[in-house]
């Protein structure tokens, strides 16, 4: 039998999908599902996550803003890996565990892992009013002339987890970032570093060997620098930098991203929600 | 890559280096580049950089240049046409003709926007 496609819908107004910075929008997407799941079981799959399986268009979707929402990837015995969206990241458990049920249905091809990839927003800059005139630039994290390697930052954060048995809980992840400051956070980015990522603990993270299993939440910047952002002279560049969010609320998650709009030289603000790789070990 | 340091909407949105788009569609090519039949003023607002900011849900505002050695050439233009570039370009010699082509926004996008006129 072939494999089967149905688009899950949210619509914003009936069952939106709640963004990480709880913003409620409407989303589409295609999902692949094995021969083995029915009818019935698709559409129990659909009320788990929130979804509708509607047919023809979703009126007016927000995927033109770039947005990919988060998705629960159930990875089966045969090595098949079904990729459902996830509505609400506060249902995360429930719904992968609703899920891994009807998928295990079939016996010999049961559910052996199930991993979280974060919704991802590539310019957010209409979300948070940022605006930029193409004549202010940001100091550039290369490091300071002389320097014989490129300096960053890193460590432990205290952070607010999406999974979780109880989401929000807290967890201590690693995080890095380069600098143009050895031991402290870009000058690029002043202040809303630590006002985001909050301050580096002393702890050190438990040891995964090279494999990240969670992987934080985080703005993806993009600056116009200069390494002498007075000089008229110097050909502006672009830096891309990342900053950790350490809370799971949703209007920390949005304050942090305003914040960060007012920095200069900053013209692009995108947004990546948490990966982790052992949602199976949460049920 | 060749971006426009803004591109400003009808309604005045304002988005920063947004790659500037040249198609040529005829088979004849031109040596030079088709942006040089702006006003000075117009291309020193392109310029090389090593990135851009990615904005889904518009169609950028593009004019379409039929030029005198039968090349054509449409590319996007970063502010609202106006009649100053009307004029511009129809005093031109190597311009046989040429059309404004309208911006679209997608409603997501315009929505969006409209809080940050």
């Amino acid at each position: 039998m072939p494999r089967r496609v149905e688009t899950f819908s949210f619509i914003t107004g009936v069952n939106a999908y709640i963004t990480d910075f709880a913003e409620p929008i409407t989303i589409s997407r295609k999902v692949n599902f094995p021969p083995d799941v029915t009818e019935t079981e698709l559409n129990n799959i659909a009320v788990a996550v929130g979804a509708t399986t509607i047919a023809n268009t979703t009126p007016c979707p927000d995927d033109i803003v770039g947005a990919s929402p988060r998705y629960l990837n159930f990875i089966r015995a045969s090595g098949n890996t079904v990729s459902i969206p996830l509505g609400n990241r506060t249902n995360l458990i429930t719904a992968a565990t609703t899920i891994k049920g009807i998928l295990d249905a079939e016996a010999g091809n049961n559910v052996v892992c199930i991993e979280l990839v974060g919704e991802e927003f590539r310019n957010l800059n209409d979300i948070f009013g940022l605006t930029y005139s193409g004549t202010i630039f940001a100091k550039s994290h290369k490091a300071p002339d002389g320097s014989p390697k490129q300096f960053y930052i890193s460590g432990t954060i205290a952070y607010s987890a999406d999974a979780a048995t109880t989401p929000g809980a807290g967890v201590v992840v690693p995080v890095k970032s380069i600098t143009d400051v050895d031991g402290s956070p870009a000058t690029q980015l002043g202040g809303e570093f630590t006002q985001c990522a909050g301050n580096l603990l002393s702890t050190i993270s438990c040891s995964n060997g090279r494999r990240r299993i969670r992987k934080h939440r985080r703005y993806k910047l993009q600056f116009a620098t200069k390494v002498d952002p007075t000089d008229v002279n110097e050909a502006p560049l672009t830096e891309s930098i990342e900053v950790p969010v350490k809370d799971f609320t949703g209007s920390l998650i949005n304050d942090c991203g305003g914040n960060l709009t007012s920095l200069d030289g900053l013209y692009c603000i995108g947004y990546q929600g948490e990966s982790y790789k052992q949602i199976h070990n949460l049920l | 890559m060749l971006v426009w340091q803004q591109y400003t909407t009808d309604i005045g949105r304002i988005y920063p280096f947004i790659p500037v788009n040249i198609r040529q569609l005829s088979n004849i090519g031109r040596d030079e580049s088709p942006l040089l039949i702006l006003p000075e003023s117009d291309r020193n607002f392109a310029f090389e950089f090593n990135s851009f900011c990615p904005i889904k849900g518009i169609s950028f505002r593009k004019i379409k240049v039929f030029f005198s050695d039968d090349s054509v050439y449409e590319f996007n233009y970063y502010r609202p046409f106006s009649l100053d570039l009307f004029h511009h370009l129809s005093s031109s010699i190597s311009v046989r003709a040429f059309e404004f082509i309208g911006e679209e926004i997608r409603h997501s996008r315009l929505r969006r926007m409209l809080d940050n006129v």
